[in-house]
């Protein structure tokens, strides 16, 4: 049955063939969808943990959340020095560092920070940063890279680099007066961290200071009162963003409260594992609608394969007659197309499961360095089995029209057909 | 068991229509070649498909090799069919995208009876369907060639091969000359017939070319044996 | 004869009956975890404590815990407010009695706050709506008036709220 199940295709390649294509499309596409969700929810799961509050200035949770973490998107405005100390001295914090952003080395992000960052920061599961070179910087001219930033930018302990103005690949203001070393490199984490490039934040407020000696000159007595003030009291006078870790987790949300309402400056403060859950409820809703979409396109290339069977049955009456004249029942002819059709859609499904693989093989490099996302290669999770299960019974229930009308069209043929 | 068919007070219409078929009585003998002669539309190939077990008689009774075909559920028929019957059409008798060789083979795919027969002669299925073809004038390469490159008079010599494949009691053949050149007719029937006189085979030859009685034990016109005057749809 | 076995088999159905009432776990509801006859200090409108962030503090934090309760396994409804997860579940969170802790409402104190763990994971789809939360609670002991008191519990289970 299978044998001649395969010998009928073959002899209607040109039909099986569109058919299997349009078929493997449309699953890589609806495996494309479970994929891309799964990764993006594992990569952002992954990367913050052990922080109790993100604090900044106001904005929506999540625009802070992916700027502060992420690096995706840019925060407006900036959180006063006054308001980080005041935070830092809340007797509930354990621990707090602050971060600046906005500068950054070839598109990959300058994160402007303290000791604390190394200290306190963790990914996955409570995770500590780790060094695969070198040592953390201990003043400003010093930066610590991440495992991709090095790799990208060819960068090894020792080497200097040059830090410009905003976010894009190329910046035409460079703060080319101000080289920076670098002196550590860390191991890999999988997580934007390994995109980032860590300086002191005093680096920032020096290189903002002035552009070149002579300017620097020219402005020295303008800025010399600033200056001072600021190596006297503070390293700057505005950060983006602060990480805090709190003495007892339950204060969490009072904390949150008690910064979102407070008076003076206004603060944003989020909890990154509550601000997590929102965005998955919001991409929750667009996840399933890319799913229904891509499962009716899924349908709609089974649909092409039950067209074509069906147009293929006219074709076909003799060919019903002859197996009737030795032998076959009519239900064997309902069983031979069945076969036909689940061998079609069992290729088409692997064929799907193979294009999404050599999708993603070919454009991880590209979105890893777009987003810094890493979509891992790994064999299909249950989630896209059922998928293509899904897939295969779909095509073995259209099957059962052609199925049928074969059956019922051999019967009230029998031997004699019109050819 | 003296007769291959026996046919008894059968009555036939097809739906809505009128009898097409009135056979009082009706035998042909075990190892009997009959040439069955009918007009086109007098029902010749309804009576066939009766006798093939596709469809079934509403009065009367048709019974091959003892066995009443009324009986039998539809499975049955079919079974029955691959196992005693080798049915030749006039034309397109072969799946076009399997070789000379599988088709002839089909014979035994759907029939228990006809492999035991085969397996009983010592040799393999495809040993005896090639040994047939043969026989029948087809080389080795074009036994493997499929089915749909083979001109109309080499189909023919296959869809017989198939016929006779596993030795069938009954060889029922639709105008399998109608569609051949007369040299090649003349041949073809020759030779069924003498492959099939082999294996005690019982041959029903229908036409509508009266000249080739000749070849048969028992020359029957239709409207002998038939009273209704109706014919068929399929005519 | 048949007299003895009775009396040994119900005083052995009895005792099974009370080693099963120690395994299961009791429902209790938010309400359990403030201790009976606890009156709160006066409340002020909710702008007062805007206005006086301090006082809001000490009035929060004034919330004793049940010692009672340390220790019980328990079974607890309530709403998931991660604080840890993985790619595809919640490891550790909040467990809260209301939806929304957020600007508008005043968070719940800490007695009314559960520090669940849980490495089994809880699926992200799980945590939009109610869930139930079974296992083991304990009460932390107040060592300085700067440490919070509250209820940590190591779940067992965490099934969706039908």
């Amino acid at each position: 049955m299978l044998k001649l199940a395969i010998k009928s295709l073959a002899n209607r390649k040109t039909s099986a063939l569109l058919t299997v294509i349009a078929i493997a499309v449309s699953v890589a596409l609806l495996l494309a969808v479970e994929r891309v969700k799964e990764q993006v929810q594992a990569n952002f799961a992954n990367t913050v943990s052990g922080t109790d509050l993100i604090v900044g200035p106001r904005s929506g949770d999540v625009q802070l959340l992916l700027a502060s973490v992420f690096h995706i998107g840019a925060l407006n405005n900036s959180m006063s020095w006054q308001s980080y100390e005041k935070l830092s001295q809340n007797r509930q914090v354990e621990w707090s560092v602050p971060i600046s952003l906005g500068d950054s080395v070839s598109g990959m992000p300058v994160v402007a920070t303290t000791a604390g960052y190394f200290q306190h920061f963790k990914y996955a599961n409570q995770q500590p940063l780790k060094l695969q070179h070198g040592e953390w910087f201990n003043h400003s001219e010093q930066a610590v890279l991440g495992a991709d930033a090095a790799e990208k930018l060819d960068f090894r302990v020792g080497d200097q680099l040059i830090i410009a103005h905003g976010t894009g690949g190329i910046s035409f203001s460079q703060h080319s007066g101000h080289p920076i070393d670098v002196v550590g490199v860390l191991k890999r984490t999988g997580t934007p961290v390994d995109q980032s490039i860590y300086v002191d934040l005093k680096t920032l407020e020096d290189i903002h200071g002035g552009e070149t000696a002579s300017e620097a000159e020219e402005h020295a007595h303008e800025h010399t009162g600033h200056d001072e003030h600021a190596d006297h009291h503070h390293p700057t006078s505005a950060i983006s963003a602060a990480l805090v870790g709190l003495k007892s987790r339950q204060m969490a949300l009072f904390m949150q409260r008690d910064i979102n309402t407070a008076d003076g400056e206004p603060l944003t403060a989020l909890m990154p594992g509550q601000t997590l859950q929102q965005l998955w409820k919001t991409l929750r809703v667009f996840e399933q609608a890319l799913n229904g979409i891509s499962a009716i396109v899924v349908i709609i290339g089974l649909l092409g394969m039950l067209t074509i069977l069906l147009a293929s049955l006219r074709e076909r009456s003799r060919e019903m007659a002859v197996l009737r004249a030795v032998g076959a029942g009519p239900g064997t002819l309902f069983t031979l197309l069945v076969t036909e059709a689940v061998l079609l859609t069992i290729i088409a499904t692997a064929s799907g499961l193979a294009l999404l693989y050599i999708l993603q093989i070919s454009l991880a490099g590209v979105i890893q360095q777009q987003t810094g996302l890493l979509f891992a290669l790994q064999w299909p999770t249950a989630a896209e089995w059922w998928r293509m299960l899904f897939v295969v019974v779909a095509g073995f229930l259209m099957s059962l029209v052609p199925a049928w009308r074969a059956y019922r069209q051999s019967l009230a043929d029998g031997l004699t057909v019109k050819v | 068991m003296a007769y291959a068919i026996e046919i008894d007070h059968l009555a036939f219409a097809w739906q809505g229509g009128q009898l097409t078929l009135d056979i009082p009585h009706w035998q042909v003998e075990t190892g009997e070649s009959v040439l069955l002669r009918g007009p086109s539309g007098s029902g010749k190939s309804t009576l066939l498909s009766l006798l093939a077990g596709i469809n079934v008689a509403q009065q009367g009774n048709v019974s091959l090799l003892d066995q009443s075909l009324s009986n039998l559920s539809g499975r049955k028929r079919d079974r029955f069919r691959a196992n005693h019957i080798g049915y030749i059409f006039q034309q397109f008798n072969l799946l076009p995208y399997l070789s000379a060789l599988d088709n002839v083979l089909l014979a035994t795919q759907f029939s228990p009876k006809r492999r035991q027969r085969v397996a009983e002669s010592g040799q393999s299925a495809e040993q005896l369907a090639i040994q047939y073809l043969k026989r029948l004038g087809l080389s080795a390469s074009q036994q493997q060639q499929a089915a749909a490159n083979l001109s109309v008079g080499q189909q023919q010599r296959v869809a017989a091969a198939r016929a006779l494949l596993g030795a069938p009691e009954l060889l029922i053949a639709d105008e399998p000359t109608s569609a051949l050149d007369s040299d090649r007719r003349d041949d073809f029937i020759k030779l069924l017939l003498e492959l099939s006189e082999q294996n005690n085979t019982t041959v029903l030859f229908v036409t509508h070319d009266a000249s080739l009685g000749q070849y048969f034990n028992r020359h029957v016109e239709l409207s002998d044996i038939n009273r209704a005057a109706g014919g068929s749809p399929h005519a | 004869m048949k007299y003895s076995l009775k009396v040994m088999m119900s005083t052995a159905l009895l005792f099974l009956a009370s080693q099963n009432m120690a395994f299961a776990s009791e429902k209790i509801g938010w309400k359990d975890l403030v201790p009976e006859g606890f009156t709160p200090p006066p409340v002020k409108p909710q702008s007062y404590y805007d206005q006086n962030p301090e006082e809001a503090e000490q009035k929060f934090l004034d919330a004793p815990v049940v010692q009672a309760l340390d220790g019980k396994k328990v079974k607890i409804p309530g709403y998931v407010v991660q604080l840890e997860g993985n790619a595809d579940a919640v490891t550790e969170f909040l467990l809260v009695p209301y939806f929304g802790a957020c600007i508008h409402v005043p968070p719940p104190p800490p007695n009314q706050i559960i520090h669940v763990k849980f490495e089994e994971g809880v699926p992200y789809e799980n945590t939009y709506d109610a869930v139930w939360v079974e296992g083991t609670i304990s009460t932390q002991r107040t060592d300085s008036d700067l440490a919070v008191t509250g209820y940590s519990m190591k779940a067992d289970s965490v099934t969706v709220y039908q």
